[in-house]
């Protein structure tokens, strides 16, 4: 009975920390596409761009990879990484995929977020 | 690697958790769900600790999940007859007074081989011999000896013999074993006693054991041996 009551514990904890994963994953992703709006309207209106990834890069180093760490695959995250360090050498150089490399790292926040998800396809 | 070393230990910690909490079976008792998850927790324990890309969670999850449930299930099976049968099958007799039920080993897919293998472990080298065969949820066969070939008891003989508890250690290594550790009514005191009688101590003692009527059994420690 008591061993019961332990695995009912646990079960019901696994699945609390999965929605706080979901929810913690959810927060950081908000935070992040904040970053990538900064940076988007530096360079679109003329600003100072360069100030903005970095804080976007300061903010994924620290805190995103921190908090996310215990939940994502760390190739996700290095993929993630390796989209926003490719900003700042797009930004001197005035590539025209600017704009389009934001998109694709908003997108693979998403995609982390997103693959939590238990939706019936992903299970089956 | 120090990475790979703390995932190791926590892991190594986890597994010793999942085990006790599975509870105190031996890999022969196991029936084949239980088998499989044992094999599948120690699959994922592995992963966990290798690949340092995959978060220790991923890990961690699946091995208490696998644990959990299996302790869940094995709680519904205790309370339903009718889901015990679903999931760990009913026992299966294979031999009937001395003959062996062909289709039914078939169905299991046990051959003759496997059959008499299994009885020759327990002492049986005729089939005739056997009463009663059957293979258990867990696979194990259990046989019972038809009446003329089991072995003489002193029920059989109607001399019935005073029940008695088999000896029970109290001094293991010179350290006296807790009184929880021993059912049999002897205090700590009669046993020094009994020792300075033979002029010894308990440290110099390497097993003493007492069986129901009291009796002390001590082997002394060999020189060289902790005091």
């Amino acid at each position: 009975m008591k061993r019961l009551a332990v695995c009912l514990t646990i079960t019901a904890l696994i699945i609390a920390v999965g929605i706080f994963a979901l929810y913690s994953i959810d927060r950081k992703n908000d935070r992040l596409y904040g970053h990538i709006e900064a940076v988007l309207g530096a360079y679109e209106e003329g600003g100072d761009a360069q100030k903005e990834i970095t804080s976007l890069r300061e903010y994924f180093d620290g805190e995103y990879v921190r908090a996310l760490g215990c939940f994502v695959n760390d190739d996700r995250l290095g993929e993630l990484s390796a989209a926003i360090s490719r900003l700042e050498p797009m930004l001197y150089a005035g590539c025209d995929e600017f704009t389009a490399e934001c998109e694709s790292i908003r997108e693979e926040a998403r995609q982390i977020y997103v693959r939590e998800l238990p939706e019936f396809f992903r299970i089956f | 690697m120090l990475t790979v070393f703390i995932r190791g230990v926590i892991i190594y910690i986890l597994v010793i958790f999942s085990v006790r909490l599975m509870g105190k079976r031996q890999i022969g008792d196991l029936s084949p769900a239980e088998l499989v998850i044992t094999i599948l927790i120690s699959n994922i324990a592995t992963l966990s600790i290798e690949d340092v890309s995959v978060p220790l969670f991923t890990g961690v999850i699946p091995i208490l999940t696998l644990v959990c449930l299996d302790v869940i299930v094995s709680y519904i099976c205790l309370k339903s007859r009718r889901i015990r049968h679903i999931i760990s099958g009913r026992p299966k007799i294979v031999i009937s007074n001395g003959v062996i039920n062909q289709s039914e080993l078939r169905a299991l897919r046990y051959t003759v081989d496997d059959l008499m293998s299994s009885l020759r472990t327990q002492g049986i080298f005729d089939i005739s011999e056997v009463q009663y065969a059957v293979v258990e949820t867990t696979g194990a066969i259990s046989a019972y000896l038809k009446a003329e070939n089991l072995p003489l008891t002193p029920k059989t003989l109607n001399c019935p013999e005073a029940p008695s508890d088999p000896p029970q250690a109290i001094i293991s290594d010179g350290d006296f074993i807790k009184p929880t550790e021993t059912r049999l009514d002897i205090r700590e005191e009669e046993v020094i006693k009994a020792l300075k009688r033979k002029h010894l101590e308990a440290g110099d003692v390497f097993l003493c054991t007492v069986d129901a009527d009291g009796k002390l059994h001590i082997i002394e420690k060999q020189k060289g041996g902790r005091k």
